[in-house]
């Protein structure tokens, strides 16, 4: 009971702890500009996929074939289909299943990668030499054609997630790898294993939240790469085919639109895609500028903190369009500190 | 560097063994019964009958049986007989190589070029408006679905303005007209001429040069003239769309990795002892600029033959994809079997080719 009680407790203050830096960073993401308007975008889509059935009064499989193939009027924005279902009521809802596999993909990717990347890292060889072999394997094999291949199995979307799992991570577990092995060797991990710590909680402790902002800035990125994934293999007829989505809406518009010049009818799912994945990667840019400074200062304020190589490049940079001549004398007054 | 090469090649075989494996066990796994493509006519009722095909081709053996009768179709390169097609998967395959290629080689011959001419022309002028517009275009751009780009494109330049066909690879009706003997005969004579230069002048550049124009030029000599414009006219909305896409990463690549060298000491290095601006650009910066590109166009060249799916569907275009999503859709393992080996075989034969031609220009790599 007492124990039972005690690690209640220290569950709750990991959430606590959790949900509090999870905040923080969001506060951070809201303060700086393409943040935000990340931030506002994926809140827009987001919104619109929960408030489905409130912003509509169609329903996805009410069909009306007398209003089939309609123009955009007032009723309906973007037109209707070829069986009378309204077009912006299948753009909402297939926001559903676009966010639900992009994020979930992007976090499952996420977290195997991490999880693959460190034990090749810090597991002793045997596991290292395996894991760089199965990423070397997965690496080469032609991951379109085999997800085409494997979706023959079953076309649910929850095995789309898995097989983008199983076949995404290697990229992440890659950089992730190359990160760890030069934190293996700091200090701090070394203290950890001579005062006794496991490996695994070495691992989670200590090695994780050193390369925890390559992780969230890959979460981001990678869930955006993940809805065009989804939105493409849907396009080809390999999603799955009791929800709607995106891929789904631009199959049906390639068949009838252009023969019946429905032009919104084309473009809205598109827009879409690209506002929700637009969107995902300013969130990724915004935490890129958040967790790594030099990004940011690299791009907008290199005038007023010049160091000595820069302010060279800058000198000889300007000797472009100077004949040769002056450009020694430029040179060596630099040298003797003559400009700054 | 003995042991650099040696260590490439054999995880190369590993790898391709793996998938070889993969590519056997694959399509047991997915269908209940594997013999389904050569029961082709045979009632669902005969039972007998069934078996005796099932028997005959090997489908009884224990499962290494099978594995070992497999790698030795392999070697002789006997894939089997395609489901869809009735004909030898071989010959399928290889006569939809060409279409992909015309695509393919097409837009990244293009996008490589101009993606060199706008990168460094922009990697020169840092911070610059050429260069805020390239980046801003280019964090836009990465957010179009490139399937989306061709569906706009179609709808743009097919119906709305209808100038260019959307569908096929040429006019219905038509064939594409090829004479082998002119076109075998140039192409033999070029890459004689290739070897010869090579061997005289001793610069291994004219093989790379010389055989790929001697290519394109037997082509034409082969190919009737108003077969190679129909192609090209209906080649015109899938080569936009794709070389618009590659043509900003290439040039996004070049710009970042100019500004990157640009600040090595090398560079400053050159400067400082007064070697002409012109040259520091072209011989110092420019040349270690390219570097990562040519890793990038090593990992593409593998997609050449497979062409792009995607595209290739959207535009009718009888490519590889095309096949492979034809195969796929219609369950006929032994043609996809075929065609993801090939696609295997070539990513891991260009990542190696990659990896020692990078080799050569940099001779670093191999102290990582």
């Amino acid at each position: 009971m007492e124990k039972a009680k005690k690690i209640a407790s220290s569950v709750g203050a990991a959430c606590a702890r959790a949900g509090i830096a999870i905040g923080r960073l969001f506060a951070k993401i809201w303060k700086n500009p393409k943040g935000r308007r990340g931030l506002i975008m994926v809140g827009i889509v987001v919104l619109a996929a929960l408030l489905a059935p409130i912003l509509t009064p169609y329903d996805l499989h009410e069909y009306n074939v007398t209003e089939g193939l309609q123009q955009p009027s007032f009723s309906h924005w973007l037109g209707t289909d070829k069986n009378g279902v309204d077009i912006m009521t299948q753009v909402l809802y297939g926001a559903r299943i676009s966010l639900i596999i992009g994020i979930t993909t992007g976090i499952s990717v996420t977290l195997l990668g991490a999880i693959m990347g460190i034990m090749s890292a810090y597991f002793g060889k045997v596991l290292s030499v395996t894991i760089l072999n199965l990423i070397n394997v997965l690496l080469v094999v032609p991951t379109l054609p085999l997800m085409m291949v494997l979706s023959n199995i079953s076309s649910s979307y929850v095995m789309m997630i898995l097989i983008f799992t199983l076949f995404g991570w290697c990229g992440t577990a890659r950089m992730i790898r190359a990160q760890v092995l030069s934190i293996v060797n700091m200090n701090y991990v070394r203290a950890a294993e001579l005062s006794g710590a496991s490996k695994s909680y070495i691992m989670f402790r200590h090695i994780m939240p050193a390369v925890a902002h390559l992780l969230i800035m890959n979460c981001a990125l990678s869930c955006a790469g993940f809805m065009v994934a989804e939105a493409g293999l849907s396009f080809i007829g390999l999603g799955d085919a009791s929800v709607m989505s995106w891929g789904k809406i631009l199959v049906a518009a390639e068949r009838d639109a252009f023969t019946s010049g429905l032009w919104a009818w084309v473009l809205a799912p598109g827009v879409a895609i690209f506002f929700t994945v637009f969107g995902f990667m300013q969130v990724g840019y915004a935490l890129e500028e958040i967790f790594n400074p030099r990004v940011k200062r690299k791009k907008t304020s290199s005038k007023d903190s010049r160091s000595a190589t820069e302010s060279a490049d800058a000198i000889f940079a300007s000797m472009e369009d100077l004949p040769l001549e002056d450009a020694k004398t430029l040179k060596e007054a630099y040298l003797k500190g003559e400009t700054h | 560097m003995k042991r650099y090469y040696a260590q490439k090649l054999i995880s190369a075989v590993f790898v391709l063994f793996i998938i070889i494996t993969l590519n056997f066990f694959l399509p047991r796994m997915m269908f209940d019964d594997p013999a389904q493509p050569y029961y082709a006519g045979v009632p669902e009722d005969a039972y007998a009958l069934r078996q005796e095909i099932r028997e005959a081709n090997g489908f009884n053996d224990p499962l290494i049986v099978q594995y070992g009768a497999y790698l030795g179709r392999l070697f002789t390169l006997n894939f089997g007989t395609s489901y869809i097609y009735k004909e030898p998967v071989f010959q399928v395959m290889f006569s939809r190589i060409p279409w992909s290629l015309v695509i393919t080689l097409t837009s990244m011959v293009v996008s490589v070029i101009v993606g060199i001419l706008i990168g460094a022309y922009v990697g020169k002028r840092r911070e610059m408006t050429a260069d805020k517009v390239l980046l801003g275009f280019s964090t836009v751009t990465t957010a179009i679905p490139s399937f989306w780009l061709a569906l706009v494109s179609i709808m743009l330049l097919a119906f709305i303005i209808p100038i260019f066909p959307y569908r096929g690879a040429m006019t219905p009706g038509y064939t594409l007209g090829f004479h082998t003997i002119p076109f075998l005969v140039v192409f033999l004579l070029f890459i004689a001429a290739a070897i010869a230069l090579r061997i005289i002048l001793r610069k291994s550049i004219f093989l790379f040069t010389v055989i790929p124009a001697g290519l394109l030029v037997a082509l034409l000599v082969a190919v009737p003239p108003a077969d190679v414009l129909d192609v090209l006219y209906h080649a015109a909305l899938p080569l936009i769309v794709v070389i618009f896409g590659s043509c900003i990463s290439y040039s996004l690549l070049v710009r970042n990795s100019m500004i990157a060298v640009t600040s090595e000491d090398y560079i400053l290095t050159a400067r400082a002892k007064g070697l002409p601006p012109r040259v520091v650009l072209y011989k110092h910066t420019f040349r270690n600029a390219l570097l990562p590109l040519i890793t990038n166009v090593g990992m593409s060249l593998s997609g050449l033959i497979g062409g792009s799916v995607l595209i290739e569907k959207i535009f009718s275009w009888p490519g590889m994809g095309q096949l492979l999503l034809e195969a796929t859709n219609n369950g006929d393992y032994l043609l996809s079997q075929a065609i993801l080996l090939l696609f295997a075989i070539l990513t891991i034969t260009f990542n190696l080719i990659t990896d020692l031609v990078y080799h050569k220009f940099d001779p670093r790599v191999t102290r990582a």
